[in-house]
């Protein structure tokens, strides 16, 4: 799978035109959202946030991570339509509100919002 | 032995006295419930001569362990009519355990219109008149006057004007490191410490020695392993250094969980401009800053300096539920309204999650529009002017409630309801709903998964496994509450399980004790059932585990309600 470059990126003309027609026939778009450290990425990238971000139809969390070059280890959740996931576990597909949670968030609400399996 | 003192404020006698035995091994939230459960009339009035109001560090409070720094305040509540432990940080608690001071028992009612200020040192206790010009003023200044009179150092736990008012959204408020404030914050037990006419309690350690340590050994290398647990986990170690509690504003709007516009709905679009995120650069930005420890010997660090524009410290300890209150649930979409309404509330001295909540709720009664930060500043601020209407909104959601004949009114035993929306985070809202405190967050909080066997993800939409999610957090927490150390540290020893273990050791070490796990999970069950005995010996029923009905409406974004039946959360409390 190549990587997908979401619109408004600050990408080379060639680059975006190549990604773009990779996807164009099966592509929609998610609303990506990055809270705590990874908000500082986004920023960093010059990405806004929230930002879309073109998906090839359906991809796991951990596929997800990987178009946005992002480690696993960067992301503790993959929120998707408000629900949290490890990433193996999320899916996401076009139309999504999708946000990233870096490890970090306080104790009890991991548990509490199904981020951490307890015993 | 340890000192257990006991202050009549009726007679101004003082009892010093070796801790009795009944109360020799508890300390923190087990020691001050305990005490209030054998001692206090359930009966009684909370602002009348039978109520007592005991002060009480932890088990390792004093020593060298980390993030040990934390008080325990206890009594019955003018708030709940139920049981109450409150719980701050500041430098009060570790001066009490160097002068080996198991409790401070205030009692008794003065007859005479004065206040006092009672002043603790090595020599004994004694109680003062007031200065009559901090009466009536505000804690931040009081502080300064009370350390100008008594040193720089001592440690100061002092009522405001709402706690001489005895308006039962009350607090008692406790000088940190830099005579900035911390509070003991719910419940109001400044109504209490306020009834029996202390406007402050001054401590001076000089003279103290070092707590003592059975086992200094033992003791070095546990603090150092718990340390280690705290320092390398990222929520410990990374986000609430940077972030602060309020991390939790944008994750709660992603999992729909964040109350909006006095809990109509989970999300709204303005959340990240109150988050914390925004929080953290705008402090940066101002000079400000993001981390800051409310006691000596923290090391989470959660708390900050939030400035003015031009630069100027306006508050710290800023949280997520405070925060939430104002900027999502009364739709106050501006931080720095929000930060000034956080400084007015620590020095009138209001319970900062109770008065926010009745400002939503103010709103619900078209008292002032909804999302008015400037209305929201001019209506707190009658609370110090002791006018009708600020003392209604300093007697908390449920007095404004019923002033204005609301239904809508999120509150459990008369307690508002915090930053969670129990119908998306269901385990919270049945901690909620059967807390003996009343609605309180932090009363389900402490988990670790060696004593704590809950099995599998819970999803926070359904009910599967939450009842005993919601059991479990509560026994935990009812033991961390007892070592007074930080909650916080609850994030650490949820995931690294030798962390638990060493914070255990270290209670062995400094007492020379076998404890084991077990023993922590029977100790947290013991001072349950003693609140719940309590309560119920007050009139409660499990009628009073119940919320609000209103929450049967659906919830966006995920059109969940709360579905629980009577018998399912009269389960919480089956052990």
């Amino acid at each position: 799978m190549g990587r997908i470059i979401p619109y408004g990126e600050e990408q080379t003309l060639s680059a975006v035109t190549v990604c773009r027609e990779e996807v164009s026939h099966v592509s929609s778009t998610i609303e990506l959202r990055a809270f705590m450290g990874l908000s500082d990425t986004f920023r960093e990238r010059n990405w806004s946030n929230p930002k879309e971000v073109v998906v090839p139809g359906e991809l796991s969390g951990t596929e997800l991570l990987a178009l946005l070059d992002l480690t696993e280890n960067m992301v503790e959740v993959v929120f998707v339509n408000g629900k949290a996931y490890t990433p193996p576990l999320a899916v996401v597909t076009g139309g999504d509100r999708v946000a990233l949670a870096p490890p970090g968030v306080p104790g009890p609400y991991r548990v509490l919002l199904g981020f951490k399996e307890m015993g | 032995m340890s000192k257990f003192i006991r202050i009549d404020m009726g007679t101004k006698a003082v009892k010093i006295e070796e801790c009795p035995e009944q109360y020799a091994g508890l300390a923190g939230r087990g020691l001050t419930s305990i005490f209030v459960a054998d001692e206090v009339k359930p009966t009684c009035h909370p602002l009348g001569k039978y109520n007592k109001l005991i002060f009480a560090p932890g088990y390792l409070t004093g020593t060298s362990a980390a993030n040990s720094g934390r008080l325990s305040c206890g009594a019955k509540s003018p708030l709940t009519g139920g049981i109450k432990e409150s719980n701050t940080g500041g430098t009060f608690a570790q001066k009490m355990s160097k002068m080996d001071i198991k409790a401070l028992v205030f009692e008794g009612l003065p007859e005479e219109d004065k206040f006092y200020v009672v002043k603790v040192t090595m020599d004994g206790v004694t109680i003062d008149e007031a200065p009559a010009h901090i009466v009536g003023m505000g804690n931040y200044e009081a502080i300064k006057v009370l350390q100008a009179q008594y040193g720089p150092k001592v440690g100061v736990a002092i009522v405001g004007p709402a706690g001489e008012m005895r308006l039962t959204a009350a607090n008692i408020s406790f000088a940190d490191p830099q005579s900035n404030i911390r509070s003991a914050g719910r419940g109001g037990l400044g109504a209490v410490m306020g009834s029996k006419k202390i406007k402050a309690v001054v401590i001076d350690d000089t003279g103290a020695t070092a707590v003592p340590i059975a086992n200094p050994e033992a003791f070095k290398n546990a603090s150092k392993r718990f340390t280690t647990a705290l320092t390398t986990h990222p929520v410990t170690g990374q986000g609430l250094p940077k972030y602060g509690t309020n991390i939790l504003v944008n994750i709660l709007n992603e999992a729909g969980g964040l109350p909006t516009k006095n809990f109509r709905s989970g999300r709204n679009e303005w959340a990240n401009n109150v988050g914390g995120e925004t929080m953290a650069a705008t402090i940066e930005a101002r000079g400000g800053k993001t981390t800051h420890g409310c006691h000596a010997g923290c090391i989470i660090r959660c708390s900050q300096h939030y400035n003015d524009k031009e630069g100027k410290y306006l508050t710290s300890g800023f949280e997520y539920e405070t925060i939430w209150a104002l900027g999502a649930n009364a739709c106050i979409d501006d931080l720095d309204a929000i930060a000034y309404a956080d400084r007015e509330f620590d020095d009138v001295g209001v319970d900062s999650i109770e008065v926010s909540v009745t400002v939503g709720v103010a709103m619900e009664a078209g008292i002032i529009p909804w999302g008015d930060a400037k209305a929201m500043l001019d209506l707190i601020l009658e609370i110090r002017k002791g006018t009708p209407l600020g003392r209604i909104v300093g007697s908390g959601a449920g007095a404004l409630g019923q002033m204005y004949g609301l239904t809508r009114v999120p509150v459990v035993k008369n307690q508002a309801i915090p930053a969670y929306d129990p119908r998306a985070v269901k385990g919270v809202g049945l901690t909620y709903a059967t807390t003996p405190m009343g609605a309180d967050h932090t009363a389900g909080y402490a988990v670790a998964t060696n004593i704590l066997k809950v099995g599998g993800f819970v999803d926070p939409l359904g009910k599967a496994g939450q009842v005993e999610l919601s059991r479990n957090l509560q026994i935990a927490t009812a033991a961390v509450d007892s070592t007074g150390m930080c909650l916080f540290i609850a994030f650490a020893i949820l995931d690294i399980a030798d962390g638990f273990n060493a914070l255990v050791e270290m209670i062995n070490a400094r007492y020379n004790l076998a404890l084991t796990g077990d023993d922590v999970v029977a100790l947290g069950k013991t001072i349950l059932k003693a609140e719940r005995g309590f309560n119920q010996r007050a009139g409660f029923t499990n009628a009073a585990d119940r919320l609000p009905e209103f929450f049967e409406e659906k919830c966006a974004p995920h059109d969940v309600t709360w579905d629980f039946t009577d018998a399912e959360i009269d389960e919480v409390f089956n052990f």
